[in-house]
């Protein structure tokens, strides 16, 4: 059961690590990538639910694979659902963030 | 160690709490963080302590979430809509992003965007030029339907022969299949006015009728009325360009008096630019009452027409020839063997100019695939670069066909602003190359780049933005498989290597028969120019000197002809002057049928003999050399016994190689003595390189006068030095004489062959440019493959291998490509050959001689490109390349 909507800022950052971690995009580095990133700890229970609830949505797939290092861990891909949400959120932020860049600044 | 395993208890809750299918994978990951990432580095009662935790909070989060999913959320507010993902956006989209790519690499962008330019730009040039020339319709209301009516001449085999005005009046009352028949004739005369100096102008005398045929409108003024043109009233219209650069464009124009030939005209209109037409005319006046009055046989009529409603070209050649038939009974004397025929009045401007106009424009277009080509392999070479970013793109999910389509936008980009540099840059080029166009290039004024020409140029970027882009999309689209973000480095896959591979061959085989095709034009060229004309046209000037009637000396311009020599040949630096009715490069003389001589062997079929008219002396200036007996001498005069000189040719021709000296032949109608001897044999003289040089029958001037004449000059040293001396000197016995085409002989050469020179220059300039390109694309592939080599070539140096065996190894599989390209494009070349042979002069189109230096040539430029990186490879320093990973 898909559901559209937008995503939350953990689900981005669950997106985003599942992107950037290509074919290796299993629970364990998805976290880790997520805590070194951002800097915050992150619960690994949190990770997985989001995954699930991420995959219910249709942002995103899973497979499992056979191969003697792989076996037993399952590996997810953003799907075009997932890429799209990812825009539009940026695209919500971006337009919010328009002008108040001098404001808030880069520290 | 015995903490391997985890926690049972707390292992089994969290595995009840995570349940589903899943559950299973979840628990054996974090097994397997337990196992490799804690134990290693915890004591086991830690260890333990934190898998019990972890197994906690994976309990709790998916307990949190399962009830969740139990239990109907409510549905959330949607704060934005989703922005439609359709094709448009993700156009915009990809061409932000390729902006940006260029922009992060300007080298490359550099490059491409310039090569780009240079082979959209030379097309840009060259199809403006072709478009206007070839393609566009005349300047004419319905040019299409517009015809030149010609007669021919069944005896001779002659095509296009002038019409009588029997012939011409014919046409006009009884072809039903056009609408309105004009007919002109073109002469030289003097045009004197109030601005400046004399001058010679060409003249066209026209029929009712003529330039509202065409549908010229004037652009001052008005056109000839019917009265004006029944009573031969002397009204003038100017042309656009005289009216520009004699009278300044003055608006004023209307009404002036000017004075052709000495008989006083009124300008009554202006045309516009570059609607005139015949082409050449300064001015059109009506023919004279005289003019009219005066019907003779000769045919020096041109005849326009203009196609009926519903008649074809075919209709009307039948008609014609059925008039001619009438003709043919009722004029037995002048019209027996004499047919009629329609040409389209754009193939007389066009005529020969087609085929090398097209050449030009394959050279230019093979240079495009070069440059496409090129552009081609360096966005392939980019594209190992880009491996990590299109593996992303991959993992986005997005398709193949999504990949190939931002890849072409990439492609695309760089081919629209390539195409805009090259648009103007071709424009300025066109400007450039507006100079040096040759001189009998139909319709060169109306050469103009314009929007039409932007849109093709439009529609070729985008089609060598496909070119470009093709491969690479493919290549593209290949990347992002298994490997993706976790390989290495970017692995040049064998498909890419492939793919470059054919670009170079194709390159290197392209730059072959370009370049093949520049060598036979120039070896063309060099006979052309190298061939023994038969006169000696070094430091010899020629001008022409239509003398009016009414000069002194009476009604004879012979001895005010003889005065002008001699006073030239007293010049300084003048080793010598004579008369002739032509200058040697003239081919146009009388025609010996005219004459009506009898005596003369019968050659069966009669040959076409031309008739000149030379004074003492013309021979030796000219540097025709004397065969057998005499040239004519001050002895040779009016009273005395009639004489002439005959050519090689001729005696070919009409005495089957015997010696003609001695004949003797009859002209009935001569008056001081109808028998004519031949007294000497004189060199053939060869004013058209595409003719052979035709029989020649020479009398002196002061036995029997010609009209017209033409003075030649033999310089001791550069003839354009004298040209104000001899003008002077004409004008001394002459005063105010127009003299037309005043020039070296050189020049005029120069000027003959100054078409072929100027498509060989070109030509040139392409195959240059295209081997300078292959040259570029074969460096760039060799530096690729020393690159990805560069391990190996480390291995060997290490195990001793020296320099020229690495040499050997990298050139091979250049030399391999070379070769490929090379023998590709021999056989292209040879195939293709016959297409320019009609434009090749003294060289066959497969000529061996030519096309192997071509593949020497290209095989040499193509092993420097790969030698540099070869070189390069030498130099690999072994602990660095074995290193490398």
């Amino acid at each position: 059961m898909a559901r559209k909507g937008p995503v939350g800022e953990f689900e981005q950052l669950i997106l985003l690590a599942v992107l950037r971690l290509g074919d290796d995009a299993y629970g364990v580095p998805i976290r880790r990538e997520i805590e070194e990133r951002t800097g915050r700890q992150v619960a690994r229970g949190a990770v997985y639910t989001t995954l699930d609830r991420l995959e219910d949505k249709g942002l995103l797939g899973s497979r499992t694979d056979e191969a003697p290092d792989r076996a037993g861990k399952r590996f997810y891909r953003v799907e075009a659902p997932g890429v799209d949400a990812l825009r539009e959120a940026a695209a919500a932020v971006r337009s919010l963030w328009a002008g108040l860049e001098s404001v808030l600044g880069e520290r | 160690m015995g903490s391997q395993h985890p926690p049972a208890l707390a292992r089994l809750f969290a595995r009840l709490c995570v349940g589903g299918s899943r559950g299973e994978s979840v628990l054996q990951e974090l097994d397997l963080e337990y196992r490799d990432a804690i134990c290693p580095s915890h004591a086991p009662r830690h260890a333990r302590r934190w898998y019990r935790r972890e197994a906690m909070s994976l309990a709790r989060w998916y307990v949190r979430h399962r009830l969740s999913r139990l239990i109907p959320t409510r549905p959330r507010v949607r704060i934005l809509s989703p922005r439609p993902t359709d094709m448009l956006s993700d156009l915009l989209h990809d061409s932000r992003m390729a902006l940006r790519a260029l922009r992060s690499q300007p080298v490359f962008s550099a490059v491409s965007i310039g090569t780009l330019a240079i082979g959209i730009g030379a097309t840009a040039a060259i199809f403006s030029i072709v478009d206007t020339v070839l393609l566009r319709p005349l300047p004419y209301v319905d040019s299409d339907r517009l015809v030149r009516v010609w007669t021919t001449d069944e005896e001779d085999g002659e095509r296009f022969v002038e019409a009588s005005i029997d012939d011409f009046e014919a046409f006009r009352d009884r072809s039903r299949g056009l609408d309105t028949v004009a007919a002109f004739s073109l002469v030289r005369r003097n045009l004197a006015d109030a601005r400046s100096t004399p001058t010679q102008v060409v003249v066209a005398r026209s029929s009712e009728g003529l330039l509202q045929t065409l549908g010229v409108r004037p652009a001052l003024g008005r056109l000839f009325t019917n009265q004006e043109h029944r009573d031969g009233l002397p009204v003038a219209v100017l042309s656009f360009d005289i009216w520009q650069r004699r009278y300044g464009g003055d608006t004023e124009i209307l009404g002036e008096r000017i004075e052709i030939e000495q008989e006083p005209h009124s300008v009554i209109g202006v045309l516009p630019a570059a609607q005139g037409y015949p082409r050449e005319a300064m001015l059109w006046r009506p023919f004279t009452r005289a003019e009219q009055a005066y019907r003779d046989d000769d045919r020096e009529l041109y005849v326009v027409g203009r196609l009926s409603a519903g008649t074809t070209l075919e209709g009307l050649d039948a008609e014609l020839a059925a008039i001619a038939k009438q003709l043919e009974a009722e004029l037995p004397e002048t019209n027996t063997d004499v047919g009629a025929w329609a040409q389209p009045l754009r193939a007389t401007l066009v005529g020969d100019v087609r085929a090398p106009l097209l050449l030009l424009l394959a050279a230019v277009a093979t240079v495009l695939l070069i440059v496409c080509a090129n552009v081609a392999g360096l966005l392939l070479a980019r594209g190992a670069h880009r491996a990590r970013e299109m593996a992303v793109r991959s993992a986005l999910g997005a398709g193949r066909g999504r990949i190939a389509r931002q890849a072409i936008t990439e492609s695309s980009t760089l081919a629209l602003l390539g195409g805009a540099a090259g648009v103007l840059g071709g424009g300025w080029a066109l400007g450039l190359l507006e100079r040096f166009l040759p001189a009998d290039l139909p319709r060169q004024s109306e050469i103009v780049l314009d929007g039409r020409i932007v849109l093709v140029m439009l529609g070729v970027t985008l089609l060598a933005a496909l070119t470009c882009g093709l491969l690479p999309a493919l290549q593209a689209t290949r990347i992002g498989r298994p490997g993706g973000l976790a390989a290495g480095r970017g692995t040049e896959s064998a498909a890419r290597r492939r793919a470059q591979s054919v670009l170079v061959v194709g390159e290197v085989a392209l730059a072959v028969v370009l370049t093949a095709a520049a060598g036979l034009l120039v070896t063309s060229f060099a006979r052309m120019v190298a061939v023994d004309r038969g006169f000696q046209p070094e430091r010899l000037l020629a001008v022409g000197l239509d003398l009016p009637t009414q000069h002194d000396g009476g009604d004879d311009p012979v001895p005010v002809y003889e005065r002008i020599a001699a006073r030239v040949a007293r010049i300084p630096g003048v080793e010598s002057a004579a008369i002739g009715l032509t200058h040697p490069l003239e081919p146009r003389g009388l025609n010996l049928r005219v004459l009506q001589p009898q005596g003369l062997p019968d050659a069966g079929e009669v040959p076409q003999t031309v008739v000149r008219m030379v004074g003492p002396g013309y021979f030796r200036t000219s540097g025709i050399p004397l065969l057998e007996g005499r040239t004519f001498s001050d002895a040779d005069r009016q009273e005395t016994a009639g004489v002439a000189v005959v050519n090689d040719a001729f005696v070919r021709a009409w005495f089957d190689g015997a010696s003609p000296v001695g004949q003797t032949f009859e002209l009935p109608w001569r008056e001081t003595g109808s028998t004519i001897q031949i007294v000497g044999v004189v060199g053939d003289v060869t004013t058209d390189l595409g003719r052979d040089p035709l029989p020649a029958l020479y009398f002196s001037h002061r036995q029997i006068a010609g009209f017209g004449m033409r003075l030649v000059v033999r310089c001791a040293g550069d003839p354009n030095d004298l040209l104000p001396a001899v003008r002077e000197a004409i004008w001394d016995v002459a005063p105010g004489a127009p003299l037309q085409d005043l020039a070296p002989m050189q020049q005029m050469l120069a000027a003959q062959v100054a078409a072929p020179r100027f498509g060989m220059q070109l030509v040139a300039g392409f195959a240059a440019i295209a081997l300078s390109l292959a040259c570029i694309g074969t460096y760039g592939l060799m530096s690729f493959s020393v690159a990805r080599r560069t391990q190996e070539i480390g291995i060997r140096q290490a195990l001793g291998a020296r320099t020229g065996r690495i040499l050997r190894m990298v050139l091979r599989e250049s030399l391999a490509l070379t070769a490929a390209g090379i023998l590709l494009g021999v056989v292209a070349a040879s195939a293709l050959g016959r297409v320019i042979g009609g434009m090749l002069f003294g060289v066959a189109p497969n000529d061996p001689v030519v096309l192997g230096l071509v593949a020497l040539a290209v095989a040499g430029v193509a092993l420097l490109a790969a030698l540099i990186p070869a070189r390069r490879a030498t130099r690999v320093d072994p602990v660095v390349a074995l290193g490398q990973n």
